[in-house]
């Protein structure tokens, strides 16, 4: 596989990393601020709220991902407020990150479009597929 | 009262992340946890404490290791590999002026004017490589020129240990090139970093150290055997009748050399002590070299029989310039690092002395 860098907004990447697949967390707190910026616990609500309540990210977790996130450029502080002398920092999807959201929404319909048309064809669901 | 114990305790627990995390994420992930603690609660849950002490261990461990992966360190590989394939092309320049033919079999000494033609034409090809954006092949060839450098070297150590000693910045230096050209970095990235103003400079510089070979090799002294008791001013390889020729000389050497000093130093901070911190190894290894082992250096030119260097001196001669790529590298990781870290931590207490929302 031909490895080479790909540069976008003063950063570089390798392409077969960036092909990679996202961790569930990492996609889901670019998703939560795709829309709009947010802080760090509405970010949490938010990708509570997108998984059905499935996903409940800790803090650890989340802020392991979001210093991530900065360092590869696919995120970047819009704003700082201080709310009942508590430090509230706003997040917001750059266009490096949108993109490789992007391409991962792209990938994941694929793979799920074929997953589902193999499943109706193979008649094993009694509803005849997914819906 | 108990929203105070579970902060103490919560920030007990954010202590285990390196302070450079804290300064800029304590006080926002301290807001984050506060806010999704029920009311009343004291003590952090098992499993938050856990996954706080696992994610400072994962920024620990990210942090040490991303380093050398980024843009900066990849922009800065890109430049250094150019810079020193041009230098090694410059300093072969000498072959052209020594031995204005090609080489043939009969000739005396051909080897050595084979080995010094083609270091000519292979660093001038890497050059090309590198200009046409063929970044693999400047690569490769880069690194057959580092065999080829390392069983030259391997071949004269045990009847010439003192000049294999004299060549190993030369060897490090092709070393330099060859792992700087490996690292992965977009077509003629090095050439748009140094824009066509240093690229001229570095012509210009390269130029005049032709010129001063190429005069070098007209205005020689006759040799000995013909000479008339005429003083001969010898400098490495440069060789003249005056003291002003010597002095021309050595002036067009270092004009060349702040030339390309300055074009590396005009370049942006970042980029430019990334590229000090590459090119750091040859420096403590010249240092080394001329600290250490000017007696052994002087011991075989008085002795018949070569004097071979001792295992802990060979040690010192790897171990000392690695070691020196280390602390540079780890050095402008961590000023940059801290340098971020002060600016964003500014930025926070900037939003805090602000009136409240």
């Amino acid at each position: 596989m031909r490895r080479e860098l790909v540069y976008t907004d003063y950063r570089y990447m390798l392409r077969s990393m960036s092909d990679q697949p996202l961790r569930e967390p990492t996609f889901l707190i670019l998703t939560a601020l795709a829309e709009k910026p947010q802080h760090g616990y509405g970010v949490i609500e938010d990708v509570q709220r997108i998984s059905d309540g499935r996903v409940r990210l800790r803090a650890g977790t989340l802020y392991a991902v979001l210093d991530r996130l900065r360092a590869d450029g696919w995120i970047e502080v819009d704003r700082e407020e201080v709310v009942q002398s508590r430090l509230r920092r706003y997040y917001r999807l750059t266009a490096l990150g949108a993109r490789r959201l992007a391409a991962e929404v792209a990938r994941l319909r694929h793979n799920a479009e074929a997953a589902s048309a193999r499943l109706g064809r193979s008649g094993l669901l009694a509803d005849g597929g997914i819906a | 009262m108990s929203a105070t114990d579970l902060e103490r305790r919560y920030r007990l627990l954010l202590a285990a992340y390196p302070w450079e995390h804290r300064r800029v994420y304590e006080e926002e992930m301290l807001a984050v946890l506060l806010a999704g603690a029920p009311p009343h609660q004291r003590r952090p849950g098992l499993a938050e404490a856990w996954n706080l002490l696992a994610g400072a261990l994962r920024v620990r461990l990210h942090n040490t290791g991303r380093g050398p992966t980024r843009a900066g360190w990849a922009d800065a590989a890109a430049v250094t590999g150019l810079l020193t394939a041009f230098a090694l092309f410059t300093l072969s320049l000498h072959a052209l002026t020594e031995y204005p033919h090609f080489p043939t079999v009969s000739g005396p000494g051909w080897q050595r004017e084979a080995v010094d033609w083609a270091r000519l034409a292979g660093w001038g090809t890497v050059c090309a490589a590198i200009a046409a954006g063929w970044r693999w092949p400047a690569a490769g060839l880069a690194w057959i020129a580092v065999i080829a450098e390392a069983t030259s070297l391997t071949l004269r150590y045990e009847d010439d240990p003192v000049s294999v000693v004299n060549t190993l910045w030369q060897f490090t230096l092709t070393l330099i090139a060859a792992a700087t050209l490996t690292i992965p970095a977009s077509r003629r990235r090095a050439f748009a970093l140094l824009g066509a103003r240093r690229m001229s400079a570095l012509l210009l510089a390269a130029a005049i150290v032709g010129a001063v070979f190429l005069s070098n090799r007209l205005n020689r002294p006759p040799t000995l055997s013909t000479g008339q008791g005429q003083a001969v001013y010898v400098f490495y390889d440069l060789e003249a009748t005056s003291d002003a020729v010597m002095w021309l000389y050595l002036a067009g050497i270092t004009t060349a050399g702040l030339i390309g000093l300055i074009s590396v130093a005009s370049l942006a901070a970042p980029l430019r002590l990334r590229i000090g911190a590459l090119f750091a190894p040859v420096i403590s290894l010249m240092v080394l070299i001329n600290a250490t082992l000017a007696g052994w250096m002087t011991s075989n030119g008085h002795l018949d029989h070569a004097i071979h260097l001792r295992p802990v001196q060979w040690i010192a001669l790897v171990g000392v310039p690695l070691v020196t790529l280390a602390i540079g590298v780890l050095a402008v990781q961590r000023r940059e690092h801290v340098r971020t870290m002060v600016d964003l931590g500014r930025a926070v207490d900037r939003q805090r002395s602000q009136p409240q929302r």
